[in-house]
């Protein structure tokens, strides 16, 4: 705290008369020359003087009514120092006002007095007694005196019923200030119930809620620890799986070069096998004595030789090979028929058979083929033609010739 | 004026009974008319009210009831000063009985702390000077300071209520909250000046 702001401190409880002896000087010998702190002195006065009196609660206001009362006969010690200042009232405000036990008293002794001067003159006039002298004037006297005390009396009466009526009305404004206070404490505890009650169960719940917290934080700690370790074998699992691919990668290429060169080795292998065969089939066509080449050729409807698609190579009691060409941009054939090869001696139908089926023998030149060893069959026959049967072949021919060869005599040394 | 003579309003002076019935403001306007048994009635009628304040402050019945009756005797001489359209007058002398209960206390008055001029100006005859007096219409006053004071912290509000309203020492205080001395001088002053700050704010005026 600055200087300055403990003197402004000083200046708040001055204002309210709380500061000490020292502190008193102290603060004057400032304020003396800092019209700051003269100001805030006056400030805070009139606060504490007249703002803050015109918030105090009725009923703080009334309890303390009530519970601090004046000293008996406070009014006529006002009135008394107010006159003693020049300030004159009327009689009916100047009459003093005993207190209610001194009406009471003072009623009853004159009563008292009454009955006694009553029994007086009664009693005077009592047989045995003779008047003295003097009794009818003293009687005059004591009846005046009666009637006069009878007169206070009866004002002394009327008094008691005014204060009576006036300590009514404030027994009745107390019972009234005792009801509000009793209804005010009654909705003060009830309020206090309440709130305790509220209080009580906001501190259970937030009990509860501590430890759901506390729970929901313990299986949140978990799900994160397993999170974590699900993490990590999913990273080593996917450190794995990429070394896998890549070493499947590898294979793979491996593999692919592997089949590469398995599939360069088996075409070799069918090329040299093929070589082999044609090969052999060359040397052996080569080497043949009687060797019939013939061109096949088509036959129109007419019987009319066509454009030659084929050629057979015969060899006399050895061998026979058809070779056809362009078969099926010709004859449209579909995928469930085939071409049969038939032989038979030109002329006689009881010698015909079967020599087998074309196959694809070179599909880059479109070439057809048909190979047979059948010495006897090669023997008996001298022409050869095709026809496009069911798939498996016929017995006998089904359908028109595509192809014919009369194979005739040897034409090749 | 005597007893039995015409107010000066040139009506018969009402009897005691008659200015029993009157209201606070028209016992006022008897009083300024010259009629004193208004002034007894009025001592009648709050001088329990008076006496509560200032016993609360001075801590002496005997010393309270000295409060009480310079408060009357002044609400007398300053009678011309009073204006109902600013307050009621039961404000007013809750206001004269705080002024002349905390100034009995003496720590201002009887110190000299003040001169009997400065006094003066503190005196609510005069507050037309007040620095918070002219700025609001009636009531407006009381409004703030309500909001004002619900305005504090729990231990500024607390502190200040035991002083003004208790009539506790600084020391009491602490002693009943189980603060330190220290934090109660520091709560009544940090209040203080929150209270006058949200006084003295600049407002939008605002008509009710």
């Amino acid at each position: 705290m600055s200087d300055h702001s403990q003197y402004e401190e000083l200046a708040a409880l001055a204002a309210g008369g709380y500061l000490s002896d020292e502190e008193l000087h102290d603060f004057q010998t400032h304020a003396a020359s800092c019209a700051q702190c003269r100001d805030h002195v006056a400030q805070f006065g009139e606060l504490v003087h007249f703002g803050l009196p015109l918030v105090q609660s009725q009923l703080r206001r009334r309890i303390s009514m009530f519970t601090s009362r004046p000293n008996p006969g406070a009014t006529q010690r006002f009135l008394k120092r107010a006159s003693a200042e020049g300030i004159q009232f009327s009689p009916d405000v100047q009459k003093p006002k005993p207190s209610r036990g001194f009406q009471f008293s003072f009623a009853a002794a004159a009563g008292v007095l009454a009955a006694v001067l009553v029994a007086f003159l009664y009693g005077g006039r009592l047989p045995g007694h003779p008047p003295l002298p003097g009794d009818k004037q003293n009687a005059t006297q004591a009846q005046q005196q009666l009637q006069q005390l009878t007169r206070q009396n009866s004002n002394l009466e009327a008094t008691v019923s005014r204060m009576e009526r006036a300590l009514a009305e404030q027994h009745h404004e107390t019972e009234g200030l005792r009801a509000q206070l009793a209804t005010q404490t009654v909705a003060a505890t009830s309020a206090r119930h309440d709130n305790q009650l509220a209080l009580s169960a906001a501190a259970q719940s937030a009990s509860t809620n501590a430890q759901s917290l506390e729970q929901a934080e313990a299986r949140q700690k978990a799900l994160e620890k397993q999170l974590a370790d699900a993490s990590t074998e999913l990273a080593r699992l996917n450190q794995g799986r990429a070394s896998d691919q890549a070493e499947l990668v590898a294979q793979q290429v491996q593999v692919n070069e592997l089949s590469q060169q398995l599939k360069t080795a088996t075409a070799n292998i069918d090329m040299e096998r093929q070589l082999a065969t044609a090969g052999k089939d060359v040397r052996d066509l080569m080497g043949a004595r009687q060797l019939h080449v013939v061109d096949v050729r088509d036959t129109d409807p007419n019987g009319k030789a066509g454009k030659a698609f084929g050629r057979v190579f015969l060899t006399e009691g050895k061998s026979l090979i058809f070779y056809a060409f362009d078969l099926t941009d010709a004859k449209k054939i579909n995928a469930k028929q085939t071409f049969q090869v038939w032989g038979q001696q030109e002329g006689k139908t009881s010698s015909l058979r079967s020599l087998g089926f074309l196959y694809v023998d070179d599909k880059t030149q479109r070439r057809w083929a048909l190979k047979t060893e059948d010495q006897a069959a090669v023997k008996e026959i001298d022409s050869v033609f095709v026809t496009v049967e069911p798939e498996g072949g016929a017995k006998t021919p089904s359908s028109q010739r595509l192809l014919y060869a009369y194979l005739g005599e040897a034409n090749h040394p | 004026m005597n007893p039995g003579s015409r107010s000066k309003l040139g009506s018969p002076q009402p009897n005691l009974a008659a200015l029993k019935l009157l209201t606070d403001d028209q016992l006022m306007i008897q009083l300024r008319a010259g009629v004193n048994d208004a002034l007894a009635v009025l001592f009648e009628r709050y001088h329990r009210l008076v006496f509560s304040i200032a016993l609360k402050i001075v801590r002496d019945r005997s010393e309270a009831e000295d409060v009480t009756q310079n408060v009357f005797l002044e609400i007398y001489s300053s009678v011309a000063q009073f204006d109902p359209t600013r307050g009621t007058l039961k404000v007013w002398l809750l206001q004269y009985a705080y002024h002349r209960a905390f100034n009995w206390k003496g720590y201002l008055n009887r110190r000299n702390f003040y001169n009997q001029e400065d006094i003066e100006e503190l005196d609510p005859a005069f507050h037309d000077e007040f620095f918070t007096a002219g700025r609001y219409a009636p009531g407006e006053l009381q409004r703030l300071m309500q909001q004002g004071l619900a305005s504090l912290g729990a231990s500024q509000k607390r502190v200040i209520e035991l002083a003004n309203y208790e009539g506790l020492s600084m020391k009491e205080i602490a002693d009943t909250t189980g603060d330190s001395l220290s934090n109660v001088r520091h709560h009544y002053y940090r209040g203080l000046q929150k209270l006058r700050s949200f006084i003295t704010q600049p407002r939008v005026a605002v008509k009710y």
